[in-house]
């Protein structure tokens, strides 16, 4: 369960991958784990708006019903329409076809981590 | 199996362990044990019964596959089903009262409760995957009126589709008719099932 290297990450469990103004937004595998088998995802619209370190969105699990923090003060462009459908896909690949939203940010905040950071976060 | 689990459970005394209780409480509905040991002894015990148990497939759970086990099997859990504000006519547990006028401390109250509860413990079986959870609100489908809360719910893994059970108000629903759940915002279709949920066959 390795953290790819090209992400940023929060402590909230979120990677970001950055492209031009465009970020890619979706939860760790570490965070998917933790959660267990996930049932269903709300996602914000697209248009919405997004505040840096408020919730967006839901992801619930067998387990339990997490929360979406935004990592980014930005307005939603684009979410994941497969992941809705098919909420396993967060387990299967957190850091591909599970990504749930891409939000064109105003600037990016500077406490993000990099992927040795995350791996020290959560002791992989 | 439950023989080849007792064999197990006494294999624990050839153990270094000044003293043991091996229990059958455990309130999950399933056969088994709970083990008490000393502090100091409690690693080694586990240590060894999940190696004992391994061959067979034996592995470790934590408190949520128990409360979904002890939800599937429709046992009430005190804080959940039952508290000092839910009587046992409502909890559906009248039976184990006995109002014989022989006097105990709540009698009295007890026997006039037991006339017309005010509330009724249901249970609730949903679709899809999206699990009712304790507090959410029940509300007819009629008109919305809100006729309890959920007390306990989880997406059962045995059965496969979300069960609660729920404390609506007596007397306005029963077994087959339909009731919604508020689940965050999303207004889901429950049925009203009898309990248990799930029976494990003897």
């Amino acid at each position: 369960m390795a953290n790819p290297a090209g992400l940023h990450y929060t402590k909230e469990h979120e990677w970001l991958k950055v492209d031009g103004d465009v970020a890619t937004i979706g939860i760790t595998a570490y965070a998917a784990d933790k959660l267990g088998d996930v049932v269903f995802v709300d996602l914000p619209k697209v248009g919405a708006r997004t505040t840096y370190m408020k919730i967006c969105g839901e992801i619930e699990s067998t387990k339990s019903v997490g929360e979406l923090y935004s990592p980014v003060d930005g307005e939603v462009v684009e979410i994941n329409g497969a992941v809705v459908g098919s909420p396993e896909l967060v387990n299967q690949d957190a850091f591909g076809g599970g990504w749930l939203i891409k939000v064109r940010f105003d600037a990016l905040p500077a406490d993000l981590l990099s992927a040795a950071e995350y791996d020290a976060l959560t002791g992989e | 199996m439950i023989n080849g689990d007792i064999k197990k459970s006494l294999d624990l005394t050839g153990m270094q362990v000044h003293r043991q209780h091996a229990i059958r409480t455990g309130y999950t509905g399933e056969d088994g044990f709970e083990v008490l040991v000393g502090v100091e002894h409690a690693e080694a015990t586990f240590n060894a019964i999940l190696a004992a148990g391994r061959p067979e497939g034996l592995v470790p759970c934590g408190l949520a596959c128990r409360d979904t086990l002890r939800l599937e099997a429709g046992m009430p859990l005190y804080g959940h089903e039952l508290g000092e504000d839910i009587t046992p006519y409502e909890a559906g547990l009248g039976k184990v009262v006995r109002l014989t006028g022989r006097g105990f401390v709540g009698e009295d109250a007890l026997t006039k409760l037991a006339e017309h509860p005010k509330r009724q413990l249901v249970g609730l079986k949903g679709e899809g995957k999206r699990a009712a959870r304790a507090e959410y609100p029940v509300l007819a489908p009629e008109r919305g009126e809100e006729l309890g809360k959920i007390t306990s719910g989880a997406l059962s893994p045995t059965l496969g589709y979300p069960v609660a059970m729920a404390l609506i108000l007596a007397g306005k629903k029963q077994v087959g008719d339909a009731v919604i759940v508020d689940v965050r915002g999303s207004q889901l279709p429950f049925e009203i099932v009898p309990l248990p949920f799930y029976k494990k066959e003897r």
